[in-house]
């Protein structure tokens, strides 16, 4: 039998008259969970909540078998990385995190030894006595995610954690976050992409409009979404080059071209083939990829569609 | 059911209590602000007039025919000096809290704060330490210093028995001032993003408080109106603990409830406007 590290009944939280989170119920087993959901669904809501941070409208919310709200014992067990910027920025980040060390309880040198173990699990070794205010988005997402695992938290929050991250620091992120689950410890992970998740978790919870759409493995609904088109955004030097180049694949069901004539939009109904052949495809062909990404309305259209 | 490579193991080392949390945020905001030459600067020179008191009795009690004016070394001497330290206090809460939360807010770092193993009275109280730390600094121990200083250059103690309360006097007026000015400050800066706009709160409802009450003074002839004054009601409040004459009509029990009951008021504010995430209905 799992143990439940998070239950929730019946969960409720609305702002004045915008509802948040609409009568939520799930739990969570150790091990990586990922969030998924477009902007606006209720993700970040949702992890204020277990952090503690936000007060649940209705509905029962239980962390360790414990309610969250005002319970500054609980949150020793708890590391949260908020998805927006959240730090003194005029600090290094060394004496950032010795901050947080402190905050959490740990003194003298458990306290330094504690924020060089979590600079070096983040990568952000050689950047400790530079101040925040210099580092670049990346790092900036690294030393969140620092000072969420740093005091040795048994449930880790992190809210949108590869956001801004390069291709290198977001491979060496999943790397940790799966790590972090095989130790045991219980993650949960939102995002509003759906391979970002999947290269962590196979375990997902989709959420849109404040509600749970969809529990449990990813590859139960993965042949629902792999029936709905992915979107892709590009700009790049020559945008008709690259739309002949992909055109050809059938997993490419639609191309339009901005009015500007320098973005490309492809609409391909299986991402990950996709999104293995892309590099070759643009290398081999001089291609010079200044821009890409996956619209959010794309996740939006796909939760549109599983609703149906 | 997935099995786990390696079982959780948690920290089993011994925390620290939560006497440090606060302190923790307190202490790194005095070290910062200690790391500032102009507020370095701006504590030098509120020592100014405790040098000159510090001369005045050295003066007073080795050259008793030296006429010093109305200047006489009884309680009313230590009143005087820590109601003038309130000017210097005015602009060392505006320097030292304006951005203490207001910062916070600004940086989203309270989500940080308070996902940590603290409450958010750990946090105000955190808050609250740096500026009454520095509020305290310019009255309280310069207060206390000129008593020990009148010990010290005084050959003949006998003063002793008509003054003995001075010290505790100079205690509870201290920390009522840097009570109500800490809590004030920082119910202002946890009212949005902006320092400046606490800052100008801060000074607006000091002054504008004595400006109006000295309008109705003049309109009605009636000194009672300083109880809408925080500036009246602090030197009230200080006549009262060292048992002198009050300059203004009203008991001074009275402008001490008023100044109570106002560090109560902002203290409900502050706490009520300290959330971890800021919801915009």
């Amino acid at each position: 039998m799992s143990e439940k590290v998070v239950e929730a009944r019946n969960l409720s939280k609305w702002y004045g008259e915008v509802v948040g989170i609409n009568d939520l119920s799930f739990s969570l087993s150790p091990g990586v969970t990922g969030l998924l959901g477009p902007n606006g669904a209720g993700k970040s809501t949702l992890l204020k909540l277990i952090a503690g941070l936000l007060k649940p409208s209705k509905g029962e919310l239980l962390v360790f078998g414990e309610v969250p709200w005002k319970n500054h014992r609980l949150k020793r067990r708890i590391g949260y990385c908020p998805e927006l910027d959240a730090f003194w920025r005029y600090l290094t980040g060394f004496d950032f995190l010795l901050n947080i060390a402190r905050l959490s309880g740990y003194s003298g040198e458990e306290a330094e030894k504690r924020v060089l173990a979590s600079l070096k699990e983040v990568d952000l070794l050689s950047a400790k006595d530079k101040r925040i205010a210099a580092y670049s988005r990346g790092m900036r997402q690294r030393i969140k995610i620092a000072q969420a695992i740093l005091h040795d938290p048994e449930l880790i929050l992190l809210d949108e954690p590869l956001a801004g991250m390069d291709p290198i620091g977001r491979k060496a992120m999943i790397e940790l976050i799966k790590r972090l689950g095989k130790e045991g410890r219980t993650l949960l992970v939102s995002s509003h992409i759906l391979h970002e998740i999947e290269a962590m978790t196979k375990e997902v919870i989709l959420i849109h409009n404040g509600r749970v759409i969809a529990e449990g493995n990813v590859h139960r609904i993965r042949e629902l979404i792999d029936e709905h088109p992915h979107m892709v955004f590009f700009t790049c030097n020559d945008p008709r080059k690259l739309a002949s180049l992909l055109v050809k694949y059938p997993d490419v069901v639609n191309i339009s071209f901005s009015e500007d004539g320098r973005g490309v939009t492809i609409q391909s109904v299986k991402p990950d083939e996709f999104y293995r052949r892309l590099p070759d495809i643009v290398l081999d062909n001089g291609i010079e990829i200044e821009g890409m990404h996956s619209p959010d309305d794309n996740l939006e259209a796909v939760f549109n569609y599983l609703v149906k | 059911m997935p099995i786990y490579e390696l079982g959780y193991r948690h920290f089993k080392g011994e925390f620290k209590g939560h006497t440090h949390r606060f302190l923790t945020i307190t202490k790194r905001g005095v070290a910062l602000l200690f790391k500032k030459r102009r507020f370095l600067y701006l504590i030098i020179l509120s020592f100014i007039p405790f040098v000159v008191r510090g001369v005045v009795i050295y003066i007073a009690t080795h050259y008793p025919q030296v006429r010093l004016g109305a200047l006489t070394l009884d309680p009313k001497f230590y009143r005087d000096f820590l109601f003038q330290q309130i000017f210097f206090v005015l602009i060392i809460s505006l320097y030292a809290g304006s951005g203490l939360i207001a910062n916070d807010i600004r940086y989203n770092a309270l989500q940080i704060y308070l996902s940590k193993p603290i409450t958010r009275f750990d946090y105000i109280a955190g808050k609250f330490g740096i500026v009454s730390f520095f509020i305290l600094l310019v009255t309280l121990i310069p207060g206390l210093l000129l008593f020990l200083l009148r010990i010290l250059f005084s050959d003949d103690l006998s003063f002793l028995s008509d003054i003995y309360f001075v010290p505790f006097s100079i205690i509870g007026y201290s920390f009522i001032i840097a009570v109500f000015f800490s809590v004030l400050i920082l119910a202002l800066s946890a009212l949005g993003r902006s320092a400046r706009f606490a800052g100008i709160g801060f000074l607006a409802i000091y002054f504008l408080s004595d400006v109006l009450f000295q309008i109705l003074r003049g309109m009605f002839r009636d000194s009672n109106f300083a109880l809408l004054s925080f500036r009246a009601n602090m030197s009230q409040v200080g006549a009262m603990l060292f048992g002198t004459s009050p300059r203004f009509s009203p008991p001074p029990l009275a402008s001490l409830a008023i100044v109570i009951l106002s560090i109560l008021l902002f203290f409900i504010l502050l706490h009520r406007r300290i959330r971890g995430v800021e919801v915009v209905k």
